[in-house]
């Protein structure tokens, strides 16, 4: 190992590229990693969030909770079975206006009871409350200028809502959530559609779900935040890059030092002649590639939790410091098994062939 | 009586010479006892270095057998014999074989974890004290191969094998670099053998 340091210090030119290569590399993946999070939570992260475990949807709704509709004597049974444990959620995806002749903003209303475990954190302002036509907003819609006290217009029914307050990370579908009262929500569907049936997409309920209610389906949370349309296809296909670069940064890191130590097959070969082992040859080349691999990594991270801070709201980007250490203690795993190739090449150096002699 | 140290007995040994088997070393015996400096003269290919190889546990013979201070170690596994080597055997290669990113007085104190006083005296001893944070890029011809040396006699080896010490230097300061390895030998009481094609170093 002393030996490893050794020459990583005298010969940090070298190094300093190829630790060059997988810091630029490392933080290629970390952000992919950042983006990949974040585009999941732009898609889930209001499902995410709820302090819920299950969902009950109507039968045949394929997970979906906007396609679900509950009837009212299905909802009854829910809450007589669950009490203050179970709460109604309907999910709409509407537009909204700062006046009337704003641009329509996206907007997906999650309508919930106020006095339920469902009322997210307010970070400003009031949380959401029993009154009417009052409204708390994703911060999102904080960057566009809108403030708590203003007045923003349903365009579909013309209903006016008061902002009470501002949440963090409160989307659905990529779109961010307005949430009001259940009762703001079926007047708003009452004005646009006079027919409308006053029903529930589905009863969100903590802990453990008992018996199946006749014509219900119940999900995990995970079940559900899986079924968002677009949601799995997205993070697939990003996490599949992202681990790709992970294996090929690493086998960058192996062939590099496998081409390095082909080039010192001779000092290897002195080594050997002089009694060192290969446990400690082992521990030199190791010791060298790990300590590429972390400190790479280690900066790539600072300089990726350091770009977060000043990335725009609008970005998805999320980085939980645990996915960040799993995707740094794989890509060092990887790394080390990679330098495996060197170790391979160094046992089979023969020092006295590699010393030479008059005969060879 | 000097005890014995190396103990060479009816080696043999061939290689794979086209179609045909050479054989390089025919029968050989050689004892070399403490305090003693055996010099091989001979031409290139004439077999010195695969006799080397053999003493120095890098080369199994064909036939024969190989005993260290009185002890058979032909036939130990590949891992003892590092263990032997590092322990028992202190080498001195043609082109002195430094690890260029270690300096002079590393060599010994990194590779073999001999004490800085040690590595003092033994400097000292080979008249090369001002070199010993130097790294071997800056060193001359000369005074690299006097590191090889103190490097070979910096453990309790009590056996030194020395390939071609002289090959990469002038006449006088070859002779020089001879003169040092026998001073060391006498002084600290090893075995020693050195091979060589330069028909001076005998004499000296």
């Amino acid at each position: 190992m002393k030996l490893g340091f050794r020459e990583l210090r005298h010969n940090w030119k070298k190094y300093l590229l190829i630790e060059i290569i997988v810091f630029l590399m490392m933080f290629m993946v970390l952000f992919l990693s950042g983006l990949v999070k974040g585009l999941g939570r732009a898609v889930s992260s209001g499902i995410e969030n709820m302090q819920a475990d299950h969902f009950i949807l109507k039968e045949d709704s394929e997970k979906l909770i906007t396609l679900s509709s509950l009837s009212k004597e299905q909802y009854e049974e829910i809450q007589n079975e669950y009490q203050d444990k179970a709460t109604p959620l309907d999910i709409q995806r509407m537009y909204f206006q700062k006046n009337k002749d704003a641009e329509k903003e996206n907007v997906t209303y999650f309508a919930i009871d106020p006095d339920s475990f469902l009322n997210p954190d307010v970070y400003e302002g009031k949380a959401l409350s029993s009154k009417e036509d009052q409204v708390v907003l994703d911060d999102d819609f904080a960057s566009d200028g809108i403030r708590v006290g203003d007045t923003i217009i349903d365009t579909a029914s013309g209903i006016e809502l008061k902002v009470s307050g501002f949440t963090k990370d409160a989307m659905y579908g990529h779109t961010s959530i307005a949430y009001i009262s259940t009762d703001t929500y079926q007047k708003i569907m009452k004005a646009v559609n006079p027919a409308y049936q006053e029903t529930v997409h589905a009863a969100v309920v903590q802990g453990n779900v008992k018996a199946k209610i006749d014509g219900t389906e119940h999900y995990t949370k995970a079940e559900i935040i899986k079924a968002i349309p677009g949601y799995q296809a997205e993070q697939m296909t990003i996490t599949m890059i992202e681990w790709l670069l992970v294996v090929i940064t690493a086998l960058v890191i192996g062939i590099f030092f496998f081409v390095i130590n082909l080039q010192k097959e001779k000092e290897f070969g002195v080594l050997k002649a002089i009694g060192t082992g290969m446990g400690s040859l082992v521990g030199q080349i190791v010791s060298q590639v790990c300590f590429i691999a972390v400190f790479g990594a280690l900066l790539a991270a600072c300089l990726v939790v350091a770009m977060s801070a000043v990335l725009p709201v609008t970005m998805p980007f999320y980085l939980q410091a645990s996915q960040a250490v799993i995707v740094l203690a794989a890509f060092v795993l990887i790394s080390i098994l990679g330098s495996l190739a060197t170790v391979i090449r160094v046992a089979k150096i023969d020092p006295a062939r590699i010393i030479g002699g008059d005969f060879q | 009586m000097t005890k014995e140290i190396l103990s060479l007995k009816n080696i043999e040994k061939s290689y794979q010479d086209g179609q045909s088997m050479r054989t390089i070393l025919n029968h050989v015996d050689l004892s070399v006892h403490e305090g003693e400096f055996v010099a091989i003269v001979g031409p290139s290919g004439c077999g010195k270095s695969t006799l080397l190889n053999i003493a120095g546990m890098m080369l199994s013979p064909d036939q024969g057998e190989v005993d260290l201070c009185g002890n058979n170690v032909t036939s130990l596994p590949g891992r003892k014999w590092t263990k032997i080597r590092k322990e028992e055997i202190g080498f001195i290669f043609q082109n002195h074989q430094l690890l260029p990113y270690l300096k002079a007085g590393e060599q010994l104190s990194v590779l073999l974890n001999t004490n800085r006083q040690e590595v003092e005296q033994l400097f000292r001893e080979l008249e090369i004290e001002n070199i010993i944070d130097q790294y071997p890029s800056k060193l001359s011809g000369g005074e690299r191969q006097r590191v090889a040396i103190a490097r070979a006699f910096a453990t309790n080896a009590r056996l030194i094998l020395a390939d071609e010490p002289t090959a990469s230097l002038d006449s006088e300061r070859g002779r020089h670099a001879v003169e040092m390895i026998q001073m060391e030998v006498h002084k600290r009481n090893k075995a020693a053998i050195m091979v060589t094609h330069d028909e001076r170093n005998g004499g000296w």
